[in-house]
């Protein structure tokens, strides 16, 4: 009885990490990159990636729909063209940090997602500007 | 004012070290004279707490901006109600919040022990000094919500000065009902988890015989896990509501920094069933109590300290202060001493916990219980991970690391769908060694009802070309859409039946259905009770599923009188109007922007829909764009879900972003039938003649 026991446990545990290996799959893992590694690493052979980085002043272009975006994203060394298309995030403006998640094709990097690293949902914005801990 | 506050704390404080003294006398000496003055400083902390937690409460009533804290959440024209909830609406505040809570849970804890369970209290005492002087220490030294406020230079703002200004004004996202109490919900479970930690690990220290103290354990745990359930819920209510991308639930650290910990408390109310029951499980009981414990104060250290990169960016960590007293690093030295703590009773009280595993069978209800635990675990397991992971990364590659839904889904699909698997088995499962036959014989009409939902819902995917499309491209997520129509159809007629049983038993005797449903309730609140909490996760997870797989989005630039159509609706752009953009916002909270969005289905008008953006001071003055107020049209089937995403208000164009989520309803309801059968759980059993 303890034998069969024993293996029955063995095997009802063992399904669920088996079930549970086979069902999570081969994940892709993502990086965020900074324009600078992000050139650096070849626009990292086209594979997906969270490029973060400024959004340069004066690089901003709107299509007509407003549903259309162009912008350079940089850092201290290099630039990155990026083009979006879909609804613009709330707070996207020129000057802010923002990571863009895609891939470089053709010359550009075609961002799926957009992000605008907001101050923080609980931290205030002029927090960090204007009055020092 | 202020330094009523701030010396309240520091009182407190030093009581709490006091009481941790007083209460380690009263464990090695077995001292009354200590235990009395424990008791003491117990109940004088809680004064001293709520004292300083009401001095802030008034500083914002009052606009007093002198205060930091206040100063930077809040401002003269924001709402009563918001100045109150800016109290949590950062962190300084928030830690306080956390220990008033924590302080009222203790000498309620204590109370309940002083009559029923004696023997525990001085090593339950000492832990909850132990707690509560660390988050005093915080709070007196590193968080204080009292700080003044200081110029750019560093010196003192003058308090005359101070009253001629105005305030930063809590963040806009954050004003909103839902995300106004999602916080003290949260708390209320996260600190709440803390008492059972105290009580099960005095109750091995002091060998306990009498198994008395799990009652107590059971409410606390309880009551912690159904408003820490609510409090996540709310919150994605409030994401759904508030940030306009259309969804509910992003696997973002903050929000799995609650999920956790509710996740291990899950497992532990289960197995702590079974300790009451069969005297089961004691070891894993304990562990679970531990990392659920470390996993709320691990929660909170997430959400407050800077070592991860997410969309809600957090407070960043001087790198003037020096290591040991930088925030994170004092969290992480508070969990290793609780971890350091648990480890020690655990090794010194082996005898005690090292029950054999007396299992009878593998198909007995003591098993299912086991396997669904040890499902929870994993499902915790695979959280963290996902979640440290990338600070792992970020230290051994210099790289940063992305997890996100596609990380996060293909694992907690299986899981869930087993979690279902075992749940739908253990409510039929035998005790013990149990009777075969009865247990072939109890899942027959559930079997059949599976098979059955299961081509139901086959049916209704080949019907519907769209539902078809999506699922025939994934065949994974046909697989687990039929593995969960199958568990649906086998558990809710396992519940059914259940209640079935013994309304009619009940029915015979009063004659009247609702009088019978509240007689079984009340003879076994616990088992029904769980029955319902069942019953709502079986909705919760049809919801999730349909929601996340056939969400549906349009994005449209419209000019006024315009129109589209999605999903056989026309959707006829009205009209655009704002507030007068002249207004001074220092008189006002808000100014706002909205589009009327009108709906015709079949040339017939079926409602309107009236997306908003909001400013506020802060947007305005940090030239923000408004902030996102979405409209929803919410049926059992589908939400019509608007955004005004952008918007011309001379041209008169609007961009709309429509999505359609089919069934998000579901969770809503899933949750509420959760909450009420959480609610019949806590109720005490009555025999009715």
């Amino acid at each position: 009885m303890k034998v069969k026991l024993i293996i029955g446990l063995t095997i009802a545990i063992g399904s669920i990490i088996l079930f549970f290996l086979i069902g999570s799959g081969s994940s892709v893992k993502v990086f965020y990159q900074t324009p600078t590694d992000f050139v650096k690493s070849n626009f990292n052979n086209g594979e997906r990636v969270r490029l973060t980085g400024k959004v340069e002043k004066g690089s901003v272009i709107i299509g007509q729909d407003k549903l259309d975006l162009q912008f350079v994203l940089i850092d201290a060394n290099e630039k990155v063209k990026v083009h979006y298309r879909g609804t613009i995030p709330e707070a996207f403006a020129e000057e802010l940090e923002v990571v863009a998640d895609g891939r470089q094709i053709n010359n550009i990097f075609e961002a799926k997602e957009l992000i605008v690293k907001c101050p923080s949902k609980y931290e205030s914005k002029l927090d960090n500007k204007e009055v020092k801990r | 004012m202020r330094i009523v506050g701030i010396y309240s704390l520091y009182f407190a404080h030093a009581l709490a070290v006091w009481g941790v003294i007083t209460s380690l006398i009263a464990i090695t000496k077995k001292d009354l004279r200590g235990l009395k003055s424990s008791e003491r400083t117990l109940i004088s902390i809680f004064f001293l707490t709520t004292l300083s937690t009401l001095v802030l409460i008034f500083s914002f009533l009052k606009d007093d901006f002198s205060i930091k804290y206040v100063y930077e959440y809040s401002r003269h024209t924001q709402p009563i109600i918001y100045k109150l909830t800016a109290l949590w609406g950062g962190m300084d505040g928030s830690l306080l919040f956390w220990e008033w809570l924590l302080s009222l849970y203790s000498v309620v804890a204590l109370y309940i022990s002083r009559r029923k369970i004696f023997n525990l209290l001085p090593f339950t005492t000492f832990v909850l000094f132990l707690i509560q002087g660390f988050f005093l220490f915080l709070l007196s030294f590193k968080t204080n919500p009292f700080s003044p406020l200081l110029n750019p230079d560093g010196s003192v703002v003058p308090e005359e000065l101070a009253k001629s200004i105005d305030g930063n004004g809590l963040n806009p996202l954050l004003q909103n009902f839902y995300m106004a109490i999602h916080p003290p919900l949260l708390y209320l479970g996260f600190v709440g988890l803390s008492i059972p930690f105290a009580y099960l690990i005095s109750a091995l220290w002091v060998r306990e015989k009498k198994p008395l103290y799990l009652q107590p354990i059971r409410y606390f745990s309880l009551f912690s896990w159904l408003t820490l359930g609510i409090g996540i819920v709310f919150g994605s209510y409030w994401a759904y509501l508030e940030l306009g991308w259309g969804g509910y639930w992003a696997w973002d650290p903050v929000e799995n920094a609650s999920l956790m910990p509710w996740l291990t408390a899950t497992a532990f109310l289960h197995s702590l069933f079974m300790e009451r029951k069969r005297r089961l499980f004691k070891s894993f009981n304990f562990f679970l109590v531990v990392v659920t414990f470390i996993l709320s104060i691990y929660g909170t250290y997430l959400t407050r300290s800077g070592v991860l990169q997410s969309v809600h960016s957090f407070g960043q960590e001087d790198p003037s202060v020096p290591w040991f007293f930088q925030l994170g690093n004092i969290f992480i030295g508070f969990m290793l001493l609780t971890l350091i703590l648990s480890v020690v009773v655990a090794i010194l009280r082996w005898d005690i916990l090292k029950s054999p595993l007396s299992i009878e069978s593998p198909t007995s209800k003591e098993s299912m219980v086991l396997y669904g635990n040890i499902l929870f675990v994993i499902f915790t397991f695979f959280v963290f991970f996902g979640v440290t992971s990338p600070i792992f990364y970020r230290i051994v590659y210099g790289k940063e690391l992305h997890n996100g839904e596609e990380f996060y889904s293909p694992k907690a699909i299986p899981v869930t769908l087993m979690i279902l698997l075992v749940m739908s088995i253990a409510s039929v499962a035998p005790w013990g060694k149990g009777n075969k036959e009865v247990f072939r014989k109890s899942l027959t009409i559930p079997s059949v009802v599976g098979i059955l939902t299961t081509f139901f819902g086959l049916l209704i995917f080949y019907s519907n070309h769209d539902l078809w499309k999506v699922v025939i491209e994934n065949k994974k997520s046909l697989f687990y859409f039929l593995v969960l129509f199958a568990l649906s159809g086998f558990s809710v007629s396992v519940i059914v039946l259940e209640f079935f049983r013994g309304i009619k038993k009940n029915f015979s005797k009063v004659k009247n259905f609702l009088k019978a449903l509240y007689f079984t309730l009340r003879e076994n609140p616990r088992r029904y009770g769980g029955f319902t909490v069942h019953l709502g996760i079986i909705i919760f997870c049809v919801g999730v599923a349909f929601s996340s797989t056939f969400q549906e989005k349009y994005e449209e630039s419209l000019f006024v009188g315009d129109s589209f159509i999605a999903d056989g609706v026309i959707f006829q752009f009205a009209s655009l109007d704002h507030d007068d953009f002249r207004t001074d916002i220092n008189k006002v909270n808000e100014l706002k922007i909205w589009a009327t969005v009108d709906l015709f289905k079949n040339g017939k008008y079926v409602g309107t829909l009236t997306p908003m953006r909001v400013h506020y001071k802060n947007t305005l003055e940090t030239n923000q764009p408004p902030s996102y107020e979405v409209a929803i049209k919410s049926s059992l089937l589908k939400d019509y879900y608007i955004v005004l995403s952008g918007y011309d208000t001379n041209e008169k164009n609007g961009v709309f972003t429509l999505f359609i989520n089919p069934m998000v309803s579901w969770l809503w309801i899933g949750s509420l039938v959760i909450l009420i059968g959480g609610i019949i759980a806590m109720m005490k059993a009555r025999r009715i003649e």
